[in-house]
């Protein structure tokens, strides 16, 4: 109830918070030469780092291991960048909360925001070479869509926790990164879920973050339409993070602000 | 209309605590049982000490904090003035950080469009509005966020104290801008430390103290309270301040305390919180290189325990350590002092001062009062019979608790003149007594100055004449021959012939004149070389005067002989040299020859070299004295070297009659004068 009244308010207010997130966005690129390029930079760098590593040391022979990885590294990089910067925006920004006009949840929300946006510019130069590799892909990017904002709702979910809980208890920013090293292997991003025995395939299927990748995989690098219960799981991990991560936030809302 | 009205609104933080390495966390209230009503137009000042909950109070009103308890309600929009350059971020320029915040606060394009001009006009910071926020300085940061709060249009404007950063004039245009808001009819709250501001601006004050409503009101009432609980708060701490300080520098035993002034520079005593050192306390002076020293030095202050304290006094030129122990009833004194190397010191003194309530005083053989008139630069001597006297009481004048003191001087007895006085200079009166220490002008005789004094104060309420005898036994040779004792003490001599003393007052004594002074061999100090029953040889240094003499003193059956001679190594005016005998009252008539002889008046006067009290005087070899008295036979005072004698009664405090043998010496200069200074005999005759 009270989160339905929320949610109208805010909807009045989205002007503020893409104004936010765009700031946000400038800000992390703010004093660097190259600016917004680097949303565009970095993952170009890291593919031809990928594809070198794979293709003339490992000589791994899957066809395009290269692009086998990327389809599931940028959605993580994605992934860590927004969970990183969430822990911190509620202190870091604390003045712009203080000033009470803006909802509080609007920074972990500008920041899952921000980072989609340079999550998207990134995707939209490096598609081109997907296409290249494999040009029936273009037919399933129809889906690609829906398969971005479910993965964003996960995502905003997990940083309106994150950043909650980091006002409470300090150490978790330090926490997450070894959080992500445990994380990242228990994710499918360097192997498929074939390769992994059956008997241990349930630790990567616990792993909600598996989905999703399988998803961006079968659309950006097999270029087919993904399981429809690999789907129905992604869409129901989706509601249920952003409907967890915004009422625990909001129940807690007055002593986060006490807090800050 | 209530712009904004506060119903029992409480507030508390949790605060971390990290003491010694133990975290804690305590609840602490910020914020207590806060009412009041805001209308709308109203300006509410609030004031208060650091911490009283002003900040917590303007969260509150923002939104920016939920209150614990209460309800608040707050009708319009809030424009918040707060914590510098709040919501700005300094990689962003100012431009860039007003069209942010502004849209934050509501604004869409077109009307910002309109404002953005009179903010940048107001912010008056020319092209650094382009320029990143991280290149500004604290006065254009704090422009920038007060032009920002003003032109967003709130109808409540809350403004922390932050108007006292930035310039004069930057200062005044926000201070006038903000009476423009007032004017305009808008509702402000605003935290201030500046007194005159919240007079001048606001409508209502509540003052805060540790998170309650201590006063509401009109600005002139509340701020007069709180400055005057300012400054009631302000003498308290610094009462308090001066309490432990006192504390650290007292000492106490029973009734009696001890007090280092460092204000001062005296050490005062106390009886139940009574003063009963008076001026200047204990203190000292002494003359270095012909500089005085008093109270120029640098203290070091250590209480060792309840009962002693040690006090270092460094001068420029001279160390003074002095430990001070108070146990039943008696304060011990000892210094330590030190003259630093290539320093010549000409005179010490320790100085008691008390109060002008003790009346009279007396020592081993001698009593008398503090009545006295004569003022010399503020000080009034009280003459004491002995000058080398060492235990001294001074007796309380009225029936009051007050303790009567006895003053003990115990070191140094042969080199110490003891002197009573009255001083009525800083405004008090009172009475002192004082031990000056004789440093012999000559300074081949002196080893390096370094020493030692002590002394006691015994506080006892009462005190009885029996209980002094002076401990100078030491000093006192005794020379006998047959009936006739002649008794040395320290530059003085009395005659006694079958165990009845002859004289009186100081006996016999030499004296010197020198610049209108008069320098007594009682107050010069003396070393006896050899002593033999009847027979004595020793030399006294004369302080200030470049003065040496040698006694020889002979006693025969009848008759004592005298051998004095006198060196003066240096340069020095001396205008008369007297030798004389003090002889007791029962004396009543003098003779000469037989034409010239008379009777000695019964009158005493200080100015005894005056007529009728000097009774003759011219030149002969011998002077006698007559009693009618069969224990007081006839005395002759024979000079060899002095023809020009006198006869007189003494000052009155001896009562006793003078004879006296002088020499002229016509103002010369006497330089390396090694001779007779005097030579005579005093012959008994039965």
């Amino acid at each position: 109830m009270n989160i339905k009244k929320r949610i109208i308010s805010n909807f009045y207010k989205k002007d503020i918070l893409l104004d936010m997130s765009f700031r946000q966005m400038r800000l992390k690129y703010a004093g660097a030469k190259l600016g917004l390029w680097w949303a565009v930079i970095s993952p170009f760098i890291l593919a031809l780092s990928i594809n070198f590593v794979f293709r003339h040391a490992f000589k791994i022979n899957i066809d395009n291991f290269a692009f086998f990885v990327l389809s599931g590294i940028i959605p993580w990089i994605y992934i860590t960048n927004t969970l990183s910067e969430s822990t911190s925006v509620l202190i870091n920004d604390a003045s712009l909360v203080r000033q009470g006009s803006i909802p509080i949840e609007f920074l972990p929300f500008s920041t899952a925001l921000a980072n989609l946006l340079i999550f998207l510019i990134g995707m939209l130069f490096l598609l081109p070479f997907f296409i290249i590799i494999k040009y029936n892909i273009v037919f399933m990017l129809w889906f690609l869509p829906f398969v971005i904002l479910m993965h964003f709702m996960f995502l905003t979910g997990l940083a309106l926790f994150v950043s909650f809980i980091n006002v409470f208890v300090r150490d978790f920013s330090h926490l997450l990164n070894s959080i992500f090293m445990v994380w990242f292997w228990v994710t499918p991003v360097f192997y498929s879920l074939e390769m992994i025995p059956s008997s241990y395939r349930w630790v990567c299927l616990l792993n909600p973050v598996t989905y999703y990748v399988i998803m961006y995989r079968d659309i950006l690098f097999y270029g087919q339409l993904p399981d429809l219960n690999i789907i129905l799981a992604g869409l129901f991990i989706a509601m249920v993070s952003l409907l967890s991560g915004y009422s625990t936030f909001i129940k807690n809302e007055f002593s986060i602000l006490k807090r800050l | 209309m209530n712009a904004l009205s506060f119903n029992k609104v409480s507030e508390k933080y949790r605060i971390k605590f990290v003491e010694n390495g133990i975290v804690s966390w305590e609840e602490i209230w910020a914020l207590r049982d806060i009412s009041f009503n805001l209308k709308k137009g109203e300006v509410l000042g609030l004031i208060g000490h650091n911490g009283a909950g002003k900040t917590t109070l303007l969260k509150l009103i923002s939104g920016a904090i939920v209150p614990d308890e209460g309800v608040i309600d707050v009708v319009g929009r809030i424009s918040v003035l707060m914590e510098l350059g709040i919501g700005f971020n300094p990689e962003f320029t100012g431009r860039e950080n007003i069209i942010f915040n502004a849209k934050i606060y509501g604004f869409n394009e077109e009307s910002l469009a309109v404002k953005i001009d009179k903010i940048i006009e107001f912010a008056d910071l020319g092209r650094f509005i382009d320029s990143p926020i991280k290149y500004y300085s604290q006065g254009m940061y704090m422009r920038l966020a007060f032009a920002l709060a003003i032109f967003v249009d709130p109808d409540i404007l809350l403004i922390d104290d932050i108007l006292a950063v930035g310039d004069e004039d930057s200062h005044r245009k926000c201070i006038s801008k903000i009476f423009e808001l007032k004017a305009s009819g808008k509702t402000i709250v605003l935290v201030t430390h500046d007194i005159t501001m919240v007079e001048m601006l606001c409508d209502r004050v509540i003052l805060l103290e540790k998170g309650r409503k201590i006063k509401e009101g009109l600005p002139k009432e509340v701020t007069r309270y709180y400055l005057q609980a300012c400054q009631a708060r302000i003498k308290a701490k610094q009462e308090e301040e001066t309490r432990l300080l006192r504390q650290q520098r007292t000492i106490t035993n029973g009734d009696i305390s001890l007090y280092a002034d460092v204000e001062s520079k005296a050490l005062r005593i106390y009886h139940k919180d009574k003063e009963i050192t008076n001026g200047n306390g204990l203190h000292s002076s002494f003359l270095i290189n012909d500089i005085w020293y008093e109270f120029q030095a640098d203290w070091e202050i250590e209480k060792i325990d309840e009962g002693v304290l040690k006090v270092g006094m460094h001068f420029d030129s001279f160390i003074q350590n002095i430990i001070l122990t108070l146990n039943q009833g008696v304060l011990e004194i000892n210094i330590e002092y030190s003259v630093l190397e290539n320093n010549n010191l000409d005179s010490y003194h320790i100085k008691f001062e008390f109060a002008d309530s003790y009346k009279t005083w007396f020592c081993h053989d001698d009593r008398g009062s503090f009545d006295v008139q004569d003022y010399i630069d503020y000080a009034a001597p009280v003459r004491l019979k002995d000058n080398k006297v060492s235990k001294i009481a001074f007796i309380h004048g009225e029936k009051t608790e007050i303790p009567s003191l006895l003053i003990e001087v115990l070191s140094d007895l042969d080199k110490r003149i003891a002197s009573l006085y009255r001083r009525n200079d800083l405004s008090c009166e009172r009475v002192c007594f004082q031990s000056s220490f004789i440093v012999p002008r000559m300074k081949g005789f002196s080893e390096n100055y370094s020493g030692a004094f002590q002394a006691k104060i015994n506080f006892k309420d009462k005190i009885e004449e029996s209980e002094i005898t002076d401990n100078k036994l030491e000093f006192i040779y005794q020379l006998s021959n047959g009936d006739l004792d002649f008794i040395f003490d320290r530059g003085k001599g009395k005659i006694i012939y079958r165990g009845n003393e002859l004289t009186s007052g100081l006996g016999f004594y030499t004296t010197v004149r020198s610049k209108g002074m008069w320098f007594d061999s009682s107050q010069a100090f003396w070393k006896v070389e050899k002593k033999s029953k009847n027979k004595i040889e020793c030399f006294g240094q004369w302080f200030y005067l470049p003065i040496l003499q040698r006694w020889s003193i002979c006693v025969g059956k009848k008759g004592i002989d005298f051998d004095i001679r006198m060196d003066i190594p240096e340069e020095c005016i001396t205008e008369l040299r007297h030798s004389a005998l003090m002889l007791s009252n029962n004396y009543k008539k003098w003779f000469v020859n037989d034409n010239i002889f008379g009777d000695f008046l019964e009158e005493y006067h200080e100015e005894y070299d005056t007529i009728p009290f000097r009774f003759w005087s011219g030149n002969t070899a011998v002077l006698a004295a007559l009693s009618a008295k069969k224990n007081f036979p006839q005395v002759f005072f024979k000079s060899k070297n002095c023809p020009l004698a006198i006869v007189e009664n003494s000052e009155s405090i001896y009562w006793a009659r003078r004879f006296q043998f002088q020499s002229k010496t016509d103002n010369k200069v006497s330089l390396g004068n090694k001779g007779i200074f005097f030579a005579g005999k005093i012959t008994i005759n039965d």
